[in-house]
């Protein structure tokens, strides 16, 4: 797949059901980075889940601008960006909300063994 | 709100300091630009309240500069510095409510600022600068 190990910006919402659809259906863990584009934290965290999506390949990391898909962001209840949100067979599992590193790293590693398991 | 408030405490302590990282934040798309006036009031209003309230811009003064600019653009169009970080329902009601307008609440009674502009000297992220230059703010979102 030729979108393993990137983040793939969801810009419109069939691109989002999409993302989502395949996700449940691979039965990967889902990585939904929730951001703005005026955002300071969010442009200081992007890089490194970047980084993380490189070495996680069986990870799907999509990334939604909250003003862009605005439903998207209130169906999933975003309230402060960054906001990362951990999805399973199309259920929230885990959440971090803000820029903290060695949270997000944690929070992906431990869901993304529990799916390899 | 206040329960909400107290649940994104800016924490982050674990993290290694970020080299300056912004060369490679270009990853954001195009977008209309804040006008230089708001940019000018909301730079001003950054580097006065940070001497006031005892805090220090990030290590990374890219942070600094977007959130800047984040707030000049909502005070464009909003007429109110409404918090860049943030995602509201309805954006003008928000505004006009004031909880999230800057200095928000938070930051006011319990200096969280979960946007990174307002660091305390304790914060892991936090510089030694309460200062930010108009070509500073240019600088670093010059690719965005």
């Amino acid at each position: 797949m030729a979108e393993e190990g990137q983040v793939i910006g969801c810009h419109t919402v069939d691109s989002w059901k999409e993302q989502f659809e395949k996700g449940k259906e691979s039965k990967k863990l889902i990585v939904v980075d929730f951001t703005a584009s005026w955002c300071g934290p969010c442009r200081f965290i992007a890089p490194i889940l970047a980084e993380i999506a490189k070495k996680m390949p069986g990870v799907i990391f999509l990334k939604v601008d909250v003003d862009e898909l605005k439903t998207v962001s209130e169906e999933w209840g975003i309230e402060a960006m960054p906001t990362f949100l951990f999805l399973k067979d199309g259920k929230l599992v885990d959440k971090v909300v803000g820029a903290k590193k060695e949270e997000l790293q944690l929070t992906i590693a431990k869901h993304a063994t529990a799916a390899a398991a | 709100m206040t329960l909400q408030a107290s649940s994104f405490a800016v924490g982050i302590p674990s993290f290694t300091p970020p080299l300056r990282r912004h060369r490679n934040l270009s990853v954001v798309r195009a977008q209309v630009e804040p006008s230089e006036k708001s940019v000018e009031i909301m730079r001003k209003f950054s580097e006065q309240y940070a001497r006031k309230s005892g805090t220090y811009f990030c290590v990374d003064k890219g942070v600094t500069a977007v959130v800047i600019k984040g707030l000049a653009d909502h005070k464009d169009s909003l007429g109110a510095p409404l918090c860049p970080c943030r995602h509201y329902d309805d954006k003008a009601a928000e505004a006009g409510q004031g909880f999230w307008n800057c200095p928000c609440v938070p930051m006011r009674e319990r200096k969280e600022c979960h946007c990174m502009l307002f660091l305390t000297p304790d914060n892991d992220f936090a510089g030694e600068e309460q200062k930010i230059s108009l070509d500073e703010i240019r600088e670093a979102t010059r690719n965005m």
